[in-house]
């Protein structure tokens, strides 16, 4: 019960979150003139020759207080200005784009999980051995590796030598014949859709296409788990709890499980945070160099398009999405960890 | 060997291979632990007690190792050599035959599990199938007043698998099914028989409100409860020998005083034995029967209680005696300091700090001989007697 | 002996004893010592630049030399030792001139973000009170929004260019120094020796400069130099994007998005060009492992329980 208003209270800080976040992103946009902050809602010629118009509509040229409320209003409505570079509004791009993205993300972070954990258990189970080296190894290698470059040579690799995991999100064949034959989409997700339409064939390219972003985003973003994680166990294999477990008669991997492994797992979700961050901006890099239609891409061509209301679109999403991220974190930590006082 | 030993330990021998060198921590330790008794082990901090403890049991921390040696524990297959035997046997030994209790209150305890579900494990580990066979009995007893064929159906699976897990109490699969929500009831009802003897063994620990303890976590008890927990833990399925690592050293001298009449109770009603270790003299004389005394890696000095104080041949069991401050006595500590084991001195370890040091104690090391009835000493030149 | 050593570095003062003890740490890691190697190697490669890629005369050296107009890269040949990128840039040349953009935009970025930090934090940490919670609260805006994400915007406000990028990672990366300085002047804050200098009358800044800072800098500058690394990855990556250094540049990171079309070869042979990108990732791979195994062998030597064995 006392978790239960933890949560409530936690979730309240979200909107102050949120502001503090929505004031960030305004001070970047009063470094403009109003006339360039017009610019952002125009959707066609006939509007950019009636600028004047707009900055009246959207109250740019007032003081900024009030500025800032119409702004949140907008905003809270559902506009979000205008994309030139996707040219659709920005709302409609975030909401056309999103499912893509969380598709990617929904392969790539278990991944990233299993391999980061499971191998930073062995690493410390097995410390000094021939696995250790290979994890240390890894895991310093894997954090200094740029992730375009891995991207690239990834694709190069799989792609270009071996003709496998093309790049985009489903083959041309595939996507016309969906117009085609009324495929439904239910969450945007194809993987998911294919399964619900009947049509295994679409979830399977879908899969194809997912599959290397998803590894390329899992190999990156497993370093950090993985070190964690061995570094973790080592600190907890030397606590003597885990000698009284195997005092009372509890077979090795047994007491590594029930209770090595789980006190392990709590300075992980302290990092959980850095995870999420370092995720998202895999995000962004994998999707461009993957010609991946999802959010990671759309957020690159904007800030190379110069598409102000584009870029500061996604950042009020992308921290949006953060913030819950975190909150989920926090939630998760005092749910495991009986000792914190919430 | 006689037949009341139950634990005997010959030339135990340990090292650690750490990054700074080899750590040459017990050298050719003996001693042996009779039916009933409670062995005391004093010494310094550092002198090895602990290694030797958690060697005994075979659980040596890393980076150490048991390099020679042997250590015989009387079991129901008579004297078996530890030594000889695979992590499987250990696994059956620990716990059931000889147990451990820590230092430290509550380090034993894991931080995010219960009392009641820590305790439990310790049960469950060595008892399974008893509490397997208990839950049969349940489940069998309500099938004789059940009449509904859907209930009689499902106790009628519950029976089998109960019986499969009697037959087979390891078995992955069955652990595996009873995760499936209709199953969980057996696991609830092996656990339901689990916690009486939970909250049995709270009692005798002295708990009057066990029913509140078994929910609680390990950081919401006082260091006194928490040491009384790991107690029962450790003595939950009744073995033979407990070793006691310095158990009350951490708590308040009032808390220190129920711990140790606790042990002592539980000693008698129960007729294990101790090995009791310490670097207090005043609980040696208050719980010991015998008593070792280590130095360095070494056992210097091994006699009954009375006869320690009374007639202490070693050097360095004098000078520790000598030490304990008394009133009205000028203060008197040993000079020197315990020497770095990577690099021991030679021979005898405590030569460079002994008065008696002979050039033979610098260049042999001493062998625990028995010099007077049942009191060994490890010296070149048995001082008095 | 090393007693009386020892006794001589004690009267230079505390922060010259830790700054000792940790070389010698350093010097004990073979981790470490790799690090070093490579940094210093590629340290190397940055002063004798002149030198091993000869600039053209009247060009900005930072420019590649162009050897053509095709947008088809060339392989290695005679003129250019590692082959060129799309629109006949010399790889070889970029790559070495790249080492000196990489330390530029590394310690450029770890200045400004130091600075900025330590002088914010100790602020925060030594008056307390209003102005702390003011200034924990705007960090606390910043770390809401995603590093890269932010920093995009800010390229986007600013324009591109690789001065604005470094820009960006500045007002980006300030927060994480503040609010470490915070949390080590609140420490040192507290601890005897400032009473005892307030005692006999030091004032405020006096106090804040002679023994605040020295104390507090110690671990914020080693957690800069961890960073090292990453700030150059984030440069790389953002100048991929396209809001870096421009094309021609000599800039790994732009040099790798000059190679975007090309990663599939051609026809037949899918890894023709592979010299456009694995030379140029390469760089960026060593150059950032050898920041990050310095750095890591300075996280062990700062953990307490390992520093003092």
């Amino acid at each position: 019960m006392r978790l239960r208003a933890y949560i409530v209270r936690r979730l309240f800080m979200l909107p102050v979150i949120m502001f503090g976040v929505s004031l960030i992103i305004f001070a970047i946009m009063q470094c403009f003139t109003p006339a360039q902050r017009a610019v952002a809602y125009v959707q066609s010629r006939e509007e950019m020759l009636n600028i004047n118009e707009i900055i009246k509509r959207y109250h740019l040229d007032e003081p900024p207080i009030i500025q800032y409320l119409y702004w949140i209003n907008s905003i809270l409505h559902g506009n979000l200005g205008y994309s030139i570079s996707a040219n659709m509004p920005v709302s409609q791009a975030l909401m056309t784009y999103f499912p893509a993205t969380l598709e990617l993300v929904f392969l790539a972070i278990p991944l990233t999980l299993i391999l980061g954990i499971t191998f930073g258990i062995l690493a410390a189970v097995y410390r000094d051995s021939l696995i250790d080296h290979i994890v240390r190894f890894f895991s310093i290698s894997a954090w200094s590796l740029p992730t375009f470059w891995s991207a690239i040579v990834l694709l190069a690799f799989f792609y270009g030598v071996l003709g496998m995991f093309p790049p985009g999100r489903l083959s041309p064949q595939i996507f016309l014949s969906l117009s085609i034959s009324g495929f439904k989409k239910y969450t945007g997700m194809y993987i998911i859709d294919g399964i619900l339409n009947g049509r295994l064939d679409v979830s399977l390219d879908a899969l194809n296409h997912v599959i290397l972003p998803s590894l390329n985003l899992a190999i990156l973003s497993s370093a950090l788990p993985m070190r964690i994680m061995r570094s973790s166990m080592l600190e907890v294999l030397g606590k003597e709890y885990i000698t009284a477990a195997r005092a009372k008669g509890l077979s090795k991997w047994m007491v590594i499980w029930k209770h090595a492994v789980k006190n392990a797992f709590i300075p992980m979700i302290t990092v959980a945070g850095i995870m999420i961050a370092n995720l998202i901006t895999g995000v962004v890099i994998t999707e461009t160099v993957f010609d991946y239609p999802g959010l990671g891409r759309f957020a690159a061509g904007a800030a190379t398009s110069l598409d102000m209301a584009g870029i500061l679109g996604f950042a009020l999403f992308a921290s949006t999405v953060y913030a819950v991220m975190n909150l989920i974190v926090d939630i998760l930590y005092a749910l495991i960890d009986p000792r914190i006082k919430y | 060997m006689e037949n009341d030993i139950v634990l005997k330990v010959e030339d135990l021998k340990v090292r650690f291979y750490t990054y700074e060198g080899i750590v040459k921590a017990i050298e050719k330790v003996s001693l042996f632990l009779k039916e009933g008794e409670i062995l005391g082990v004093v010494g310094e901090t550092g002198c090895g007690k602990s290694v030797t403890a958690l060697s005994v049991m075979r659980l040596t921390p890393h980076p150490g190792r048991i390099e020679d040696g042997k250590i015989y524990l009387k079991t129901d297959d008579g004297m078996v050599n530890l030594m000889e035997k695979d992590e499987k046997y250990l696994e059956k030994i620990r716990g059931r035959y000889i147990s451990i209790i820590f230092q430290e209150p509550g380090a034993a305890l894991d931080p995010l599990y219960k009392i009641g579900e820590q305790i439990s494990e310790a049960l469950l580990i060595h008892r399974k199938v008893k509490y397997y066979k208990d839950a049969l009995r349940i489940v069998e007893n309500k099938l004789k007043d059940e009449k509904g064929s859907l209930r009689k159906y499902f106790l009628n699976i519950e029976k089998k698998i109960l019986n499969e897990l009697i037959k087979n109490p390891n078995s992955l699969f069955i652990s595996i099914i009873l995760k499936l929500p209709l199953l969980k009831r057996i696991k609830k009802l092996v656990e339901e028989e689990v916690k009486k003897d939970v909250m049995v063994l709270l009692k005798s620990m002295g708990f009057p409100d066990p029913e509140r303890i078994i929910n609680m976590y390990p950081h919401e008890l006082s260091g006194g409860m928490k040491q009384r927990v790991v107690i029962a833990m450790a003595l939950a399925c009744n073995p033979k020998i407990m070793i006691a690592d310095e158990p009350t050293t951490n708590l308040d001298v009032t808390i220190q005083a129920q711990i140790l009449k606790l042990i002592k109770e539980l000693q008698k009603r129960l007729l294990s034995s101790i090995i009791y270790i310490t670097h207090d003299f005043g609980v040696v004389a208050e719980v010991c029967d015998r008593v070792a005394v280590m130095y360095a890696g070494n056992i210097c000095e091994l006699a009954d209680v009375h006869e320690i104080f009374k007639n202490p041949l070693h050097p360095y069991t004098r000078a520790l005696l000598e030490s304990i401050p008394r009133p009205g006595k000028p203060f008197k500590s040993i000079p020197g300091v315990i020497p770095n084991l990577i690099n021991p001195p030679s021979g005898c370890r405590f030569h460079p700090r002994c008065a008696y040091a002979t050039e033979k104690c610098r260049r042999e090391v001493p062998e625990l001989i028995e010099v007077k009835k049942n009191h060994y000493v490890a010296c070149h030149n048995v001082v008095g007697g | 002996m090393a007693e009386e050593s020892s006794s001589r570095w004690k009267s230079l003062g505390p922060l010259i004893m830790e700054i000792k003890f940790t070389f010698k740490r350093i010097r004990q890691s073979p981790l470490s010592i790799i690090g070093m190697s490579i940094i210093f190697f590629y340290a190397v490669i940055a002063i004798l630049a002149p030198v091993l890629a000869p600039p053209q005369p009247g060009r900005d050296p930072y420019i590649m030399p162009c050897y053509g107009v095709s947008p088809m890269p060339s392989p290695p040949s005679e003129k250019a030792i590692w082959g060129t990128t799309e629109g006949q840039y010399d790889i070889y040349y970029g790559c070495i001139w790249g080492v000196r953009t990489a330390f530029r935009t590394g310690i450029l970025t770890t200045i400004g973000t130091l600075i900025i930090g330590i002088i914010i934090g100790s602020i925060a940490g030594y008056y307390g009170g209003k102005i702390d919670e003011i200034i924990m609260r705007i960090t606390d805006m910043f770390y809401a929004i995603p590093t890269i994400v932010l920093a995009m915007a800010i390229v986007v406000l600013l324009g591109v260019g690789l001065d604005n990028v470094i820009k960006a990672m500045i007002i980006v990366g300030w927060p994480t120094y503040a609010r470490l300085m915070r949390a080590e002047v609140m420490r040192i804050k507290n601890e005897d020796y400032i009473e005892a200098a307030r005692a006999i009358g030091c004032s405020n800044l006096r106090i804040i400069a002679k023994h605040v800072l020295p104390n507090a800098i110690y671990p914020v500058i080693i957690m800069a130099s961890m960073n090292i690394g990453n700030v150059v990855l984030a440069a790389s990556a953002l100048s991929f994007l396209g809001l870096g250094s421009p094309a021609g540049y000599a800039d790994w990171g732009a040099m790798i998005s000059l190679s975007r079309n090309w990663i599939l070869g051609l026809p037949g042979n899918p890894l023709a060009f592979w010299y456009t990108y694995t030379i140029p990732g390469l760089f960026i791979f060593t150059f950032v492992l050898g920041w990050n195994l310095l750095g890591d062998a300075f996280r062990d030597m700062l953990d307490p329980l390992v520093r003092r064995r």
